[in-house]
């Protein structure tokens, strides 16, 4: 047999299927309480691309601010000189360690 | 007035309802009356049933169709503009949605050979030699077209369903699911060529 006839078989076949109309129990409110659900706005959701809407302008006004602004080139500390430097140190270090001295403890 | 009311004797309220027609349901939808929509969806579910049910097996994947033809329905309600039947315009819809469903689910095509059943190979061997229009064992030659079918791509699904199987025009075919008619021609060749093809490998190889 032919295979365009077998073909013709089995459409026939299919053809006489009769359309299943059936519906679920109340299908209709399930989907109106999804549009409904669709349609109604998520809090969360809102604030998240609030976020990300303010993010925009926050990032290009860094941009500009840079280019505008650029920072100037940073003084390396081992070109300070040596006394200067040991100076610094030791104000840096008295002033953590007052606390400590002003409270009368022992090490 | 579009309603009467009236109180029988007996105490139950009876409202004769008028039934709206589906452009005053879609004006009021566009109105902003959503539970009109609830209507459109009463009167058109069961068709849209039928049609999901034709490229959708599991009754989950089914409604989840059926859910989506009429949510597009009601956000693109907009842009109907009323120059054909609503009924065409959800029809389409339909059709398209079963269409994408398709295509997301193609990873899951089957090999139509390697997965016969007893009925069906005796449907096939008993259609081998006769010539006869026999209508015997309808449900092992639906089941064997749905195997044979869902090895096509959705196209070619699409387009042996719609012309070959429901008989519908080139030109209704192009209206429902958006191509053009030389490219449901050509669609229609190639899928009728591997639907052949198939046929063929199923009868040399297994039955010969």
């Amino acid at each position: 047999m032919k295979p365009d006839d077998t073909l013709e078989k089995l459409y026939t076949a299919e053809r006489a299927k009769e359309d299943d109309q059936s519906v679920p129990f109340a299908f209709e409110k399930r989907i109106m309480a999804k549009l409904d659900e669709l349609e109604s706005p998520d809090p969360i959701a809102l604030w998240a691309t609030s976020l990300w809407k303010a993010c925009i302008p926050c990032l290009s006004a860094m941009a500009i601010m840079l280019v505008a602004f650029p920072s100037p080139p940073r003084q390396d500390v081992s070109s300070i000189p040596a006394p200067e430097n040991q100076a610094a140190t030791e104000e840096l270090e008295s002033l953590l360690l007052a606390a400590l001295e002003t409270d009368g403890g022992e090490w | 007035m579009k309603a009467l009311a009236f109180l029988p004797s007996d105490g139950i309220d009876i409202v004769p309802q008028m039934e709206l027609s589906d452009d005053e349901l879609v004006a009021a939808v566009k109105n902003g009356d959503h539970a009109s929509f609830e209507s459109l969806i009463v009167r058109y579910q069961p068709r849209v049933f039928a049609i999901a049910r034709k490229h959708a097996r599991l009754q989950v994947e089914i409604e989840d169709i059926v859910q989506e033809v009429f949510i597009k329905a009601f956000r693109k309600i907009d842009s109907f503009r009323g120059d054909a039947p609503f009924e065409h315009w959800l029809m389409r819809l339909a059709t398209r949605t079963c269409y994408d469903f398709l295509r997301k689910h193609q990873r899951n095509r089957e090999n139509a050979l390697a997965d016969i059943t007893d009925d069906e190979q005796r449907w096939m061997e008993a259609h081998q030699d006769r010539e006869a229009d026999d209508q015997s064992d309808l449900h092992a030659a639906q089941s064997l077209l749905q195997k044979l079918m869902s090895s096509l791509s959705p196209e070619d699904q699409m387009v042996i369903r719609l012309l070959d199987i429901e008989n519908k025009s080139v030109k209704e075919i192009a209206d429902l699911t958006g191509w053009s008619k030389s490219l449901v021609k050509v669609r229609a060749f190639r899928a009728r060529g591997k639907m052949r093809k198939l046929v063929e490998t199923l009868q040399t190889e297994k039955y010969l």
